[in-house]
């Protein structure tokens, strides 16, 4: 059979045709493998599912812990009544009992203001950041217990950025973000009030954002317990000799 | 006629075997080479069957329509508009012609 130039100069050609061909199928099928958003949407209603089992086990386990405690506190009854405060007050102080009195209530919302036009929206919402220094500026004051958004802050507890929420006791809490602390009010709020502290900076925001701070005392004031887990894997007592 | 499908097979048979991936952000610019390739393909036959092949041309005329349709669809991403379209729609009308040329001269 005669060959004709031309047909080697299209089969040529004709390879890199091929080739380009091969290589656009393989990526379009790989496109095509990636996570469907119906696969999507049926993981999404699992973890909802999931997380609202927890919710349940997390109340049957603070029921639970509850019952513990109680147990615990009766078991000293016929010993000294002095250790029996001795647990309470360390109970109090560790977040493992939900405790009451008098304190102060701080609000912080987000901006109801759209952002305008090539502004950041970062300034129109409250940050972990804020919330932290709230926190600190509250322990500063004097502050004896504080939960944000009923989460009870620990020496463990973590405030930290989770997408467009925040993450505090491994849950995360969404605005508005009520921080309750109970000490004496006036002086947590003296304290709130600093010059240059944070409820100027943050009322600076208010001001020219539209992010909202709210801060009042109260009479009375109840901070739950801390629900996640207590137990220690790493941190050990250490006994005089070690 | 049998030497440009040996090449088209074997073409397929490398890109396979290679498994390369390319990124899904530059499908569009496969899509475009693609077009030019077949439309190089097609007008090859055409003028080689018409007795007027031209090594030259035929090559610098893959080429350049791969430029051009390249081109064409990088300024339609930054632009914002999708002007790779006209190079498909100019490739697809050029491909028909093409093949109807080619059955008439085959037909003959």
């Amino acid at each position: 059979m005669k060959v004709d130039k031309w047909q080697v100069s299209v089969a040529l050609v004709c390879i890199i045709l091929g080739v380009l061909l091969a290589v656009q199928f393989q990526t379009q099928q790989s496109i095509s493998e990636a996570v469907p958003t119906r696969r999507v949407e049926e993981l999404a209603s699992m973890l909802k599912e999931t997380k609202d089992y927890q919710k349940v086990l997390d109340q049957e386990e603070s029921k639970l812990k509850k019952q513990l405690l109680e147990k615990s506190m009766g078991a000293n009854n016929g010993t000294d009544k002095m250790i029996k405060e001795d647990i309470s007050q360390i109970n109090n102080l560790s977040g493992l009992t939900q405790v009451q009195g008098p304190g102060l209530k701080v609000t912080l919302d987000d901006s109801q203001r759209a952002p305008k036009e090539g502004e950041d929206p970062n300034l129109y919402i409250i940050h972990n950041e804020d919330i932290l220094k709230v926190v600190n500026e509250l322990w500063a004051g004097g502050a004896e217990a504080m939960s944000v958004n009923n989460q009870r802050i620990t020496a463990t507890s973590e405030i930290t950025c989770a997408g467009p929420t925040i993450s505090i006791n491994q849950t995360r809490i969404a605005p508005p973000y009520i921080i309750t602390a109970i000490g004496n009010p006036s002086t947590l709020y003296t304290s709130m009030h600093l010059r240059g502290g944070i409820v100027e900076a943050l009322q600076y925001f208010a001001k020219q954002y539209g992010i909202q701070v709210k801060i009042e005392k109260q009479e009375k004031i109840v901070i739950p317990e801390y629900k996640g887990s207590r137990e220690l894997k790493y941190a050990k007592t250490q006994k005089a000799g070690d | 006629m049998w030497l440009p499908l040996l090449g088209l097979l074997l073409g397929i048979i490398l890109g396979m075997a290679s498994s390369i991936h390319i990124s899904p952000l530059y499908v569009n610019y496969m899509a475009m080479a693609i077009l030019a390739a077949l439309d190089s393909v097609f007008g090859g036959i055409r003028a080689g069957l018409e007795k007027k092949f031209d090594q030259k041309i035929f090559i610098s005329g893959f080429f350049t329509n791969a430029l051009l349709a390249a081109l064409l669809t990088y300024l339609g991403d930054k632009l914002g508009v999708n002007l790779y379209l006209a190079a498909t729609v100019g490739f697809g009308m050029r491909l028909f012609q093409n093949l109807a040329i080619i059955r008439r001269l085959l037909l003959q």
